[in-house]
This record gives structure tokens, C-alpha cells and sequence, in this order.
């Protein structure tokens, strides 16, 4: 076994009694209290989660917009610049390679990536730019970290260290700041449905920052958020985690991401096989949200979806938890169109048992404000 | 982390213990371990049915992953504790006591002696060559 990867924060993670896991290479903390409570926590008043295993690319140059035009279904131009987009990398056949954010700015661009598909998106990034002069792409991944402030109490948290103007910013908007006397880019996004920042900031600089987030939400009544807690968190928001909801089998269509796809661009990679799917009528799967209609055993990737007095198998789970909001177990599911109308009635099938289940609205969890 | 001396073991971390002519099952406090001390679901056979010593007689369901219950024992299910099944949590919070899984009438005289005492248990836990 290869020797796993440390952020920052690792040592602090351990003294804290974090239970730790391996999560894509990286020594990452599962949970610290709890991951219902940790759950709980953000949604009442605020979570800190470390964040440096993910991968943080830079893109600049002259060239650099054009770049990622060409690379991602995103619409990017001048008319961006402080925006945070939501995006892909795909394939030739429009199938997803991984989902990313890129954080559009004057003269360089950071795309974040997924930890488990860094290295693949790294060939993919330079291939890409390979023989462009006007282009260049640097792993930051462990040149800058990344942690997210998320939750209700979050405006509080970034007054007391110092980042209060980050809380001015829109949804998915990013702006440059200062953290003792290091650059620091804070942007209004997150992955759990809630108010929140994540900000980026030099490696050496994460330990510092992370003290103090930790201290300004412990009064409040938050704390340090594990992996756990962030994946019950983002399935309630029905956000997609790669792996899960989106893989290089399945396009982002049929993961009901059209919107982010912009067939206006003359080009992009898998632009010619995402336009023959849309005109053909889409996909012959959904992405669906499932809730279990009473009590039951805990539906789990992988687990099938079916449909009453049908036999075969109508979907798939592809995530599922027993949701500490709403105290019921959901699932999201591609599921065949037929039976993908919200009110469906479906089943799971679990250890050769039927439990009914019913297609409800996107997203699970919406935060009242 | 000290286990009741009444009580005996799988190395799979379910216990047994005698009430009478009757034996209770449940799981061990390094199996909350090891679920991360969050059960949010038990999935136990109803009375009247059969286990079998050493084949899965449940389910149970942490956040992050199901595992099998194995019996200590053969036998009929006289009880099953609806408490727990009701509110899984009383598991994680008192394994050895409250948080019982399922009675039973044994059927097998001598599958008791073969089960782990609770110090051969404990070592086991302890040589942390147990998961």
C-alpha cells in the first residue's frame, strides 16, 4: 500500500480523535464527534471542513478562456469575471470525466477538481493545452488548500477572522482577499445546501486559518465537519458526487444537468454527442430523488430500483443514507424515463426484500431563508 | 474496554448470554466500535423462526455500511428486543444491557463451549488482530 496523503491538517485531525480514513489516496477525517451530529451542526449553525484533498488547478495566459471553452460545456467570457461555474470535464461521447468549479478571473483561473480524478484531469488539462502558447496550466493542489465554512451561523465565523467581506459576495462568486497577509480566495459556495464560503489559501497558511475558524464556531455551537457528514450533507441538497450520480458511463443530461451544458458555443469536447442526445429526446435514464415511504433498512449504492409487479429492475441507487433532517431514507436513483415522474411509486430492493419508495422533488433538503 | 464475564463471544463480536434455560444475543461494545457508534437500523428475524449457530441471523445498519448479525447459537427465536428495533441508537449506547437483539430457546446442547469466554474475547480485541 502506497503511503497516504496528508493535508495540512492532518495532525490536527488526529490530536482532535478524529476516526480517519483513506479517501482517494488522502488520510482524511471520517468523522469527529459524530456524523449525525456533525450533520446536525451545519445545519443549525455551522461546520468547518477540511478540504485540501481536492484538486486545485490554475489555467492562465492570454489563451486561458478559450482553453476552457473549448475543454468544458461552461460559457465562459470577460463578462464572468468573479463568477464561480459549475462544470465538467467529458469525453468525446459527453460522458462525465468528472464535475468542477472554475473560478473565473482576470488574469488566471482556478478549476477545482475532484481528488479521486486529479491525476486524470491533470493529462486531460495539459493535453489539452499542449502546443498552445498562449496557455498554462499548474497543479496548485498542494500549493494552496482549501477549507469551507458551511451553515447558517457562517457570516459570523468570517466576521470573526477577518473575512467579513466575503459575506457581501452573491451566490457563486469569488473575490480575493487577505488572511494575514497571504492572498486568500473566498468564494459563496459550498456542497450541503446551506449559506457558506470555501476558501482557498497558500498551503502554509491552512493551519493558521483553520484555528481560527475553529474557534469562532465553537461558541456558536459548530465544529470541525469528517467526509461523513459532508456526504449526508450534499445527498439532502441532491448535489452529485462523481462516482456516484455521475461517471463516465452516464452524461450530465441524464443527471438532470442540462443547464450547465451551453450548446450556443461553436465547440466543446463531447459537444457533437451531448447535441445528438438532446435532440433525440435525451436520455433513456433519470436522476431521480426516492424516499422510502416507511421505515426500513438503509437503501445503498448499487442496491436495484424497482417498480410494483414488475420484475426486472427499473434503476439503480446510486447514493442512499437515512437523512438526519428528515429522518427517512432517500436515495438518489437513474432510473428508466417511464418511471422517473415525480410521484412514482417504486421500490427498493434490499437483501431480496421490496421496501416502497416514491419519486419526491429535487432537492431533498432546502434551507428555509 | 472490559466485557461482562457472563457473557460469551463470536470473533465476529456477537455475545451470547444465559438466562435460565433461554439465551440472549446481541453485539459487542468494539462492534459499536467499528460501526462508529451510529446504528440507524436492525433488520432481526421474527419469532418462531429458526438460526443457526455461526449463520447470519440480521442485519445491522451503521451510517455508512450494513453488516450481518451471526448467532452464537442454534435455536428458536423466542423474543426480539422491539425497543431496539424501534430505536436503533439504544444499541450503540448500551450493547451488553438494553441494547439485546433476540431471545432464544437453544436447540444444540454444546455449542456454548465452543464460544469465546470473555477474557479470550478480550484478548482478541486487545492483539488488535480483530476487525
Amino acid at each position: 500500500m502506497t503511503e497516504l496523503k496528508q493535508t495540512p491538517l492532518h495532525a490536527w485531525h488526529v490530536d482532535a480523535g478524529a476516526t480517519m480514513t483513506d479517501f482517494n489516496g488522502w488520510h482524511m477525517p471520517l468523522l469527529m464527534k459524530g456524523m449525525t451530529e456533525e450533520h446536525l451542526e451545519t445545519r443549525n449553525s455551522v461546520g468547518i471542513f477540511d478540504l485540501c484533498h481536492m484538486g486545485r488547478v490554475m489555467v492562465r495566459g492570454s489563451g486561458a478562456l478559450d482553453y476552457l471553452n473549448k475543454l468544458t460545456p461552461a460559457f465562459l467570457d470577460d463578462g464572468r469575471l468573479g463568477q464561480v461555474l459549475y462544470s465538467f470535464l467529458l469525453n468525446e461521447e459527453g460522458r462525465t470525466m468528472d464535475d468542477i468549479t472554475i473560478y473565473v478571473g482576470t488574469d488566471e483561473h482556478l478549476v477545482v477538481v475532484n481528488a479521486g480524478n486529479h491525476d486524470r484531469d491533470m493529462e486531460i488539462m495539459e493535453k489539452a493545452a499542449r502546443g498552445n502558447p498562449k496557455v498554462e496550466v499548474e497543479d496548485y493542489s498542494t500549493k494552496w488548500g482549501m477549507v469551507a465554512v458551511q451553515g447558517p451561523a457562517s457570516d459570523e465565523v468570517m466576521h470573526s477572522v477577518g473575512l467579513g467581506c466575503a459575506t457581501k459576495l452573491s451566490y457563486y462568486h469569488h473575490v480575493t482577499l487577505k488572511f494575514a497577509g497571504a492572498p486568500a480566495i473566498v468564494s459563496s459556495t459550498g456542497y450541503t445546501g446551506e449559506l457558506g464560503y470555501e476558501i482557498y489559501l497558500p498551503w502554509g497558511e491552512v493551519s493558521r486559518l483553520w484555528e481560527k475558524l475553529i474557534a469562532a464556531s465553537a461558541p456558536l455551537g459548530g465544529g470541525a465537519v469528517g467526509l461523513g457528514a459532508r456526504d449526508t450533507l450534499r445527498l439532502e441538497a441532491s448535489m452529485p458526487l462523481y462516482g456516484h450520480e455521475l461517471n463516465e458511463e452516464t452524461t450530465p443530461i441524464e443527471a438532470g444537468l442540462k443547464k450547465f451544458i451551453n450548446f450556443d458555443k461553436p465547440a466543446f469536447v463531447g459537444r457533437d454527442a451531448l447535441l445528438a442526445l438532446r435532440d433525440s429526446g435525451g436520455a433513456e435514464q433519470r436522476l431521480v430523488c426516492l424516499e422510502m415511504t416507511q421505515r426500513g433498512p438503509v437503501p445503498r449504492q448499487d442496491y436495484a430500483v424497482c417498480a410494483p409487479d414488475v420484475e426486472d429492475p427499473v434503476g439503480v441507487v446510486t447514493s442512499g443514507a437515512m437523512s438526519p433532517c428528515l429522518q427517512k431514507n432517500i436515495a438518489m436513483a437513474y432510473v428508466a424515463r417511464d418511471w422517473a415522474r415525480l410521484g412514482t411509486h417504486l421500490e427498493f430492493e434490499i437483501r431480496g426484500r421490496r421496501h416502497p419508495a416514491v419519486v419526491v422533488k429535487r432537492p431533498f433538503y432546502k434551507r428555509s431563508d | 474496554m472490559a466485557a461482562p464475564v457472563d457473557v460469551k463471544f463470536l470473533k465476529s463480536h456477537e455475545w451470547a448470554r444465559k438466562d435460565r434455560d433461554d439465551v440472549v444475543f446481541g453485539v459487542s461494545e468494539f462492534a459499536i466500535e467499528q460501526l462508529n457508534h451510529e446504528i440507524v437500523y436492525l433488520e432481526l428475524p421474527s419469532v418462531g423462526q429458526q438460526v443457526k449457530a455461526g449463520e447470519t441471523f440480521g442485519v445491522i445498519e451503521a451510517v455508512k455500511a450494513a453488516s450481518d448479525l451471526y448467532a452464537p447459537l442454534s435455536g428458536k427465536i423466542i423474543a426480539v428486543n422491539d425497543v431496539a428495533v424501534n430505536d436503533p441508537m439504544v444499541v450503540a449506547q448500551d450493547p451488553f444491557a438494553e441494547g439485546w437483539l433476540v431471545k432464544i430457546a437453544p436447540s444444540a446442547a454444546g455449542e456454548w463451549d465452543a464460544l469465546l469466554s470473555s477474557e479470550e474475547y478480550t484478548k482478541l480485541i486487545e492483539s488488535g488482530e480483530a476487525h
